[in-house]
């Protein structure tokens, strides 16, 4: 015979160790580890877990719900059905204050009294040890031990032994939490459409996701940076290559975070256009960037829809030249006729300038798509602003005979601009056209022109309809008709102040107004001045 | 009167439309349907001006104006007549005197033939 007292320390020691080690991935059979250890060790009739639910249904219920109950005599685990807490306030109380209840006479222990005629006699518990379970700083539950036969003393060993417990119930809740969020997670980013894939410094993709692989691994190259390059040409959104070192990996190596921007890859091999939006961020540990991820998305449905869109664009814009060239060039070849019909001549004039309506529209067309593909390329001159704005003038008297055209000029004679002249007399023309288009027959069109140190600028104010307030901060976007609906709409595609402030913007000047409805509105093109030759 | 406007363009309702309102003003004219046509009417009668197209199949515009240098044949006005929303860039690609923009004005037409072909 050995110290038992030694010996049984021992053998606790080894349980607790047994079972902080093993693998806690599954939560239910931890518990049934525990309470099973907890009963061959402490000879204890029935060892428990048991959750404390504090709300059921969204309603404060506190309920004991049995996690596993192993019975000794019978070598099995059982369940329970969920207790009302609420009967046994004394109980929960003691719970909460967090301390071991080990009430060594159960069914007199005011804390534990309260069981008595429903539970400890109907099952002969006569002694209880609670120890509660901690998970995120909160009671979880209890671990509960019941013995059962003659009254016993819980020691001050068994007492921390069974804390020891409780807390590797703690550590195993913790772990199947981080499991569970693991694989929540994993679901997630599993499942995302978006691809996502963290690439090492090299631009190896070290993590992945089902996306990333179908969109950039298996499709446009591989796992390997050197397998897509082999694979693959980088290429914009419209096609032109990327050279290397402007590949998003490579910036955001170099610290770049890119946020949504198109590339396409071109598969060598079939020829096979993919284009993803992409974005990509460094990550960097101790100040060094270790990894970039990237997230992207197929778009490449959508690349072809908007380049389709824009190129029926133009070209159609363009195709429509030819026949108003042969519809309009027989009306005026009509028109010169020495002797024509009685009507005739205003109707071919009709012809002539239904067809410079339609040619307008699709200048404007082609504009559009040559400012959305970035094509628009301006032939710079420099130029007298003072003639280019009393020309535009001259022509809006000819074409709006019923309008007064006031013209004053506060530049000397000179404003010299250095643009491309036919975009900026378009704008022109487009600001005087809408003052004429939304202002009465017989009212004025004041334009001014004048300088100061840095800029020349164009005034153009009319007495018309004006524009609606809330209106207002649309007027400039592509396709928005302040008027449109209204008996005021002219037509149009709501292109042409769109158009009008992105050549001006692009000319480093700046086009805004202000209007009052139903007292006019006031347009202001600002131009930079150029320097004397 | 030195020689014809040779008309190259290959929309024929256009060329039609061209060779009406030339001849009525007592223009001659010649007509081509591509770049290829013209330099063979060139080489048989050089023109007094040529208006021309820039896409035409066969032999675009550009291709003429290099083959009108590569033959060596006397470089006739050249009007470049385009629906490009940038014509004079395209008159000076093939270094030509003049341009009109689809739909252009009968009198502008004119006005432009004459300067060259009276």
């Amino acid at each position: 015979m050995g110290m038992p007292g030694a010996g049984a320390i021992t053998v606790r020691e080894r349980v607790l160790l047994e079972l902080a080690r093993r693998d806690k991935s599954d939560l239910g059979e931890t518990f049934q580890a525990i309470t099973e250890a907890a009963a061959v060790v402490l000879d204890v009739a029935r060892v428990s877990i048991w959750e404390i639910v504090e709300n059921h249904g969204g309603e404060p219920d506190p309920r004991l719900v049995c996690k596993d109950l192993y019975l000794s005599n019978e070598r099995r685990h059982v369940s329970y059905v969920p207790i009302h807490a609420r009967d046994f306030p004394a109980y929960l109380d003691a719970v909460h204050e967090r301390r071991t209840i080990a009430a060594d006479d159960a069914q007199t222990d005011p804390r534990t009294r309260e069981f008595k005629e429903f539970y400890l006699k109907p099952l002969g518990i006569t002694s209880m040890m609670d120890v509660p379970i901690w998970h995120h700083g909160q009671v979880y539950g209890v671990l509960c031990f019941e013995h059962i036969g003659p009254v016993r003393q819980w020691q001050a060993n068994e007492q921390s032994f069974a804390i020891h417990l409780a807390d590797i119930a703690s550590l195993s809740l913790e772990a199947a939490e981080l499991l569970t969020m693991r694989k929540r997670w994993e679901v997630v980013v599993e499942s995302m459409e978006e691809g996502v894939a963290v690439l090492d410094t090299t631009g190896t993709a070290i993590q992945y996701n089902r996306a990333a692989w179908r969109d950039f691994g298996e499709r446009v190259g591989g796992l390997t940076f050197s397998e897509r390059e082999a694979a693959s040409e980088y290429v914009d959104a419209t096609d032109r290559p990327i050279p290397r070192k402007d590949w998003p990996f490579f910036r955001s190596m170099r610290g770049e975070i890119i946020r949504g921007e198109i590339c396409g890859f071109v598969v060598r091999k079939t020829g096979e256009r993919r284009y993803l939006r992409l974005t990509c961020s460094p990550v960097t540990e101790d100040g060094l960037i270790k990894y970039v991820v990237a997230v992207g998305v197929d778009v490449t449905e959508e690349v072809f829809f908007e380049r389709l869109k824009r190129e029926v664009l133009a070209g159609l814009a363009h195709e429509l030249k030819t026949p108003l060239a042969i519809a309009k060039g027989y009306a005026q070849q009509l028109r010169s006729t020495p002797t024509l019909p009685e009507g005739w001549p205003r109707m071919l004039d009709a012809i002539t300038r239904a067809c410079d309506r339609m040619d307008h529209l699709s200048e404007m067309l082609l504009d559009l798509s040559s400012m959305i593909l970035g094509r628009l390329r301006l032939t710079r001159e420099r130029i007298n602003l003072v003639d280019l704005a009393l020309s535009a003038v001259r022509r809006a008297e000819q074409e709006a005979p019923d309008h007064r055209f006031e013209l004053e000029v506060h530049t000397g004679p000179v404003a010299s601009v250095i643009v491309d002249r036919t975009r900026i007399a378009q704008t022109l023309r487009q600001l005087l056209d809408n003052a004429v288009a939304y202002s009465d027959p017989g009212t004025t069109v004041a334009i001014e022109v004048s300088t100061d140190d840095d800029h020349a600028t164009i005034v153009i104010h009319d007495h018309g309809v004006g524009i609606p307030a809330a209106s207002q901060p649309n007027i400039f976007r592509m396709f928005f008709k302040a008027h449109g609906g209204t008996p005021h709409d002219k037509g149009g595609l709501g292109v042409g102040l769109y158009l009008a402030r992105e050549v001006v913007r692009r000319h480093g000047g700046d086009l805004f107004f202000e209007s009052e409805e139903g007292k006019g509105s006031t347009f202001t093109l600002q131009l930079p001045l150029a320097g004397t030759p | 009167m030195t020689g014809a406007v040779l008309i190259v363009e290959d929309d024929g309702g256009l060329r039609e439309l061209l060779a009406v309102i030339l001849e009525g003003e007592g223009f001659m004219v010649e007509t081509a349907a591509n770049g290829r046509e013209a330099l063979d009417s060139m080489l048989a009668r050089p023109p007094a001006v040529v208006l021309l197209d820039m896409r035409m199949p066969i032999m675009d515009g550009w291709q003429l104006a290099m083959e009108i240098d590569r033959s060596g044949i006397p470089r006739p006005p050249i009007v470049v007549l385009t629906a490009a929303a940038d014509p004079a860039e395209r008159a000076a690609e093939v270094r030509a005197d003049a341009w009109l923009a689809k739909p252009f004005d009968r009198s502008a037409l004119l006005s432009v033939v004459r300067r060259y072909a009276q």
